[in-house]
């Protein structure tokens, strides 16, 4: 994010920073604590102002912000400060749960103003370098004002690294840093079920949620409650009929529909790549045999990384189909980051759990038609009892055998459930192994 | 600039939504009223719902799967709303689990008063309203010991919450694994056994004795989570951060491991259950179907297991199959752009950026 050059503020350093190396991940988890931070705090209309403190991982230059949480805070001659004993205390705490690996404070978090850091900021921001003897602590800034525009996968957030300047009788002066979203496996997988069950949704969604589990309980469930709950069976049926599709489909729509809004982002950046570069004045840069220098606003830096990401990509994507590794901008200015994925890129081993799959699908459905086949085997012996007694009723005793006859057949069925199952999961389990 | 407007408090203020949030808000007030009516007395089944915040939810599941193998624990704040608990926000407790149990120590309760207290002090006056632990690996249920405990805490500190969350199948379904659970009271018989065993046909072989054993002493609530307003536009912009993940990803990969083990859990009980017809069917046909019930039903949860399997790994073929689709169809076509480049220089960037 560049520098904001319209206002200029005073605290801020404008301009590169000197040391590039620096690299600041940050978790959704952060920014969904100051959200909730500021709900809560606005609807319980508690006094003061917002502010908190990031905990994550700092290795040299490079810093991870994970956790946050808010901070009581004290007046001191009119500033505002953390209360300090509390917050050792506090920051023991989360130290204490947070070993492996282990976290530290990182930075504070405050509300501000899209310019930049204020001269409210920087008591508080003083008072815990102190505290912390870490003069690297950052301050992330919180722009409520850009909420109602966000563009782009713009966050309002600004971050900031504090410069001691020597000049000027040491005062703290601030630079922003950029900064890229990181998220972990399952950090991931949380954030998703949040964003999906979508707030105007959500009395929609729960009411749908409950059918689809009552009609897909476990047939179990349903056969170990017998005859004598006929009643309750007719209704998870009709539930059923209302709502045909089973978890594992609402599953698999969703991962899908995932996808396919994964792959029209990347289509959307790829889109603004193409849109720019047709924007780009004819030059020598658009046609070699022209002699007009390029034009003063040509923006070199970003059409050099688009060239930067467009060579790469052969490198990327190996001839023959396979799992691919992906090449793609984080960032629509052009600050071309690569995310590549290691290569797992041999066709075989495509072929290979494709098989595995299916091998799986087919396994099930074989599981599936024996459990079917033996409990048919079951009713089949229930009705020729019946009819067996009845027979012997009847004339005492008389055509029993052939009643009999249908039973070992289900008996039959179950053993092949036992035998031939077991015997390919166990070949599948193997062929597992071995890849 | 003066300092409230540095501050930003009324661009807070304007950020929050009053009757959308309406769940942020807590009133101790009435949460001392609902405390000495105890309504959850009179009917062992009061509670009914869970609802969590979008903080609380993610802090549980990342601390879960930051345990590995070990089970973890932790407390969640909140309050209670008619028959539903609303929990705002959960913490870490500092106690080492074995693999497959875990309890509370007196070091855990004594962390715990004081984060409560720091807690209050900064404006968070919402109490403890349940316990959270992990099951890595073996669904959401509560064993033995995990009965014991939940019980305790609602006789001693009711309402009380248990909540289970298995960090191993959240990985491998790419969904929130997770269960809400209260005890009945000692003694009491549910009419209706089995209730909470719905959704279990994939306990393993090690824990179904545990699982069968107790699964009549508690039932489960229904889970569902929130957001604020505020939330869900950061949600939104944050998707287009990480969206990449989601094609980059390849479950049948990462997966692995978990399926193996899932399989060959499945295979043991399959053989299991063969054991138990083939000595059964040496027997005389004998009496009506009792005993017969009870391998159908084992057969069914196998049914169960066996297509839960195959929908997973068919979800991650499928993730597989969009990417080299995606990106794989048109390798030659790339290759032959980005030679091109190579060779004319950066001339032909335009048509090369199309073609990509």
């Amino acid at each position: 994010m560049a520098a904001k050059d319209e206002m200029p503020n005073p605290l801020l350093i404008t301009g590169k920073a000197p040391d590039a190396s620096l690299a600041v991940q940050l978790h959704p988890l952060v920014l969904l604590t100051i959200s909730d931070y500021i709900t809560r705090h606005t609807l319980r209309s508690q006094e003061g102002p917002i502010v908190g403190a990031v905990i994550g991982q700092q290795d040299g230059r490079h810093f991870t912000l994970e956790h946050a949480f808010q901070c009581r805070l004290a007046e001191q001659r009119g500033d505002v400060v953390l209360d300090s004993e509390w917050f050792t205390d506090r920051l023991e705490q989360y130290r204490e749960v947070h070993k492996a690996p282990a976290l530290d404070l990182v930075a504070l978090f405050a509300l501000g103003p899209v310019d930049g850091p204020q001269k409210v900021h920087l008591p508080v921001l003083k008072q815990v370098q102190h505290l912390t003897g870490n003069d690297g602590i950052l301050l992330l800034l919180f722009h409520g004002e850009l909420m109602d525009k966000l563009q782009g996968g713009k966050l309002p957030i600004s971050l900031y690294e504090s410069v001691r300047s020597e000049q000027e009788g040491g005062e703290l002066r601030f630079r922003e840093m950029s900064f890229e979203v990181e998220t972990g496996e399952a950090e991931m997988i949380a954030v998703d079920t949040v964003a999906k069950g979508g707030s105007t949704a959500v009395a929609v969604q729960k009411a749908d949620t409950t059918t689809t589990t009552a009609a897909a309980s476990p047939e179990g469930s349903r056969t170990a409650k017998g005859k004598g709950k006929g009643k309750t069976r007719d209704k998870q049926e009709e539930e059923g009929e209302l709502n045909t599709l089973s978890p594992e489909d609402d599953e698999l729509i969703a991962s899908l529909t995932a996808k396919s809004n994964a792959i029209k982002m990347l289509n959307d950046r790829i889109n603004l790549i193409r849109s720019y570069l047709e924007t780009v004045p004819s030059s020598q840069l658009t046609d070699a045999s022209s002699t007009t220098p390029p034009s003063e606003t040509t923006n070199h830096p970003v059409l050099r990384s688009i060239n930067a990401l467009l060579s790469r990509i052969p490198l990327l994507s190996p001839p023959v189909a396979s799992i691919p590794t992906q090449p793609t901008t984080s960032d629509s200015n052009g600050h071309g980051t690569v995310h590549i994925q290691p290569p797992t890129s041999q066709p075989t081993i495509n072929t290979k759990e494709a098989l595995d799959v299916h091998l799986t699908s087919l396994l099930a459905a074989l599981t599936r038609s024996v459990a079917e086949a033996s409990a048919m085997g079951s009713k089949f012996h229930v009705v020729s009892r019946e009819r067996e007694n009845k027979a012997r009723n009847d004339n005492f005793g008389g055509g029993g055998g052939g009643g009999n006859g249908g039973f070992p057949g289900g008996r039959g069925a179950g053993m092949m459930v036992g035998s031939f199952g077991d015997g390919e999961w166990s070949t599948l389990d193997a062929s597992e192994q071995e890849l | 600039m003066d300092p409230q407007k540095a501050w930003e408090i009324e661009n807070a203020v304007k950020l929050v939504d009053p009757t959308r949030d309406a769940l942020y808000k807590y009133d101790s007030m009435e949460q001392k009223k609902i405390t000495s009516d105890r309504p959850w007395r009179a009917d062992v089944h009061h509670f009914k719902h869970v609802r969590i915040s979008a903080v609380a939810l993610i802090k549980m599941v990342m601390h879960a799967r930051s345990g590995g193998e070990i089970e973890i624990m932790g407390l969640m704040l909140g309050y209670v709303e008619h028959e539903t608990f609303i929990v705002t926000d959960a913490l870490r407790l500092p106690v080492e689990g074995t693999e497959t149990r875990v309890n509370a120590q007196s070091e855990a309760d004594e962390y715990m008063v004081k984060y409560l207290e720091r807690s209050r002090q900064a404006g968070q006056l919402e109490n403890a309203v349940g316990w959270y632990h992990s099951h890595p690996g073996y669904g959401c249920w509560l064993s033995g010991i995990d009965v014991a405990t939940q019980s305790t805490q609602q006789t001693f500190s009711d309402p009380f919450l248990a909540v289970v969350i298995d960090p191993h199948r959240t990985i491998s379904a790419g969904k929130v694994e997770i269960g809400a659970f209260r005890t009945f009271p000692e003694g009491y018989k549910p009419e209706d056994f089995g209730s909470s065993a719905e959704g279990m046909a994939a306990v393993p072989m090690a824990k179904a004795a545990d699982f069968g054993a107790h699964a009549n002493r508690y039932y489960s609530l229904e889970v569902s989570h929130y957001k604020s307003t505020l939330d869900n536009k950061l949600l939104e912009a944050l998707w287009n951060k990480y969206w990449v993940q989601t094609l980059a990803s390849s479950p049948l990969f990462t997966n692995r491991e978990y399926v193996t083990k899932q399989i060959e859990d499945l295979a043991a009980k399959t053989h299991v259950l063969q054991g138990n017809i083939s000595s059964r069917s040496s027997l005389p046909p004998m009496g009506p179907s009792s005993r017969r019930k009870g391998g159908d039903e084992q057969m069914a949860k196998l049914v169960k297991a066996a297509e839960k399997i195959a929908s997973e790994e068919k979800m991650g073929l499928m993730a597989a199959m969009v990417k080299e689709k995606v990106f794989a169809a048109g390798a030659p076509q790339v290759d032959a752009a980005a030679h091109a480049v190579a060779a004319n220089g950066g001339d032909t960037q335009m048509a090369d950026a199309k073609a990509a």
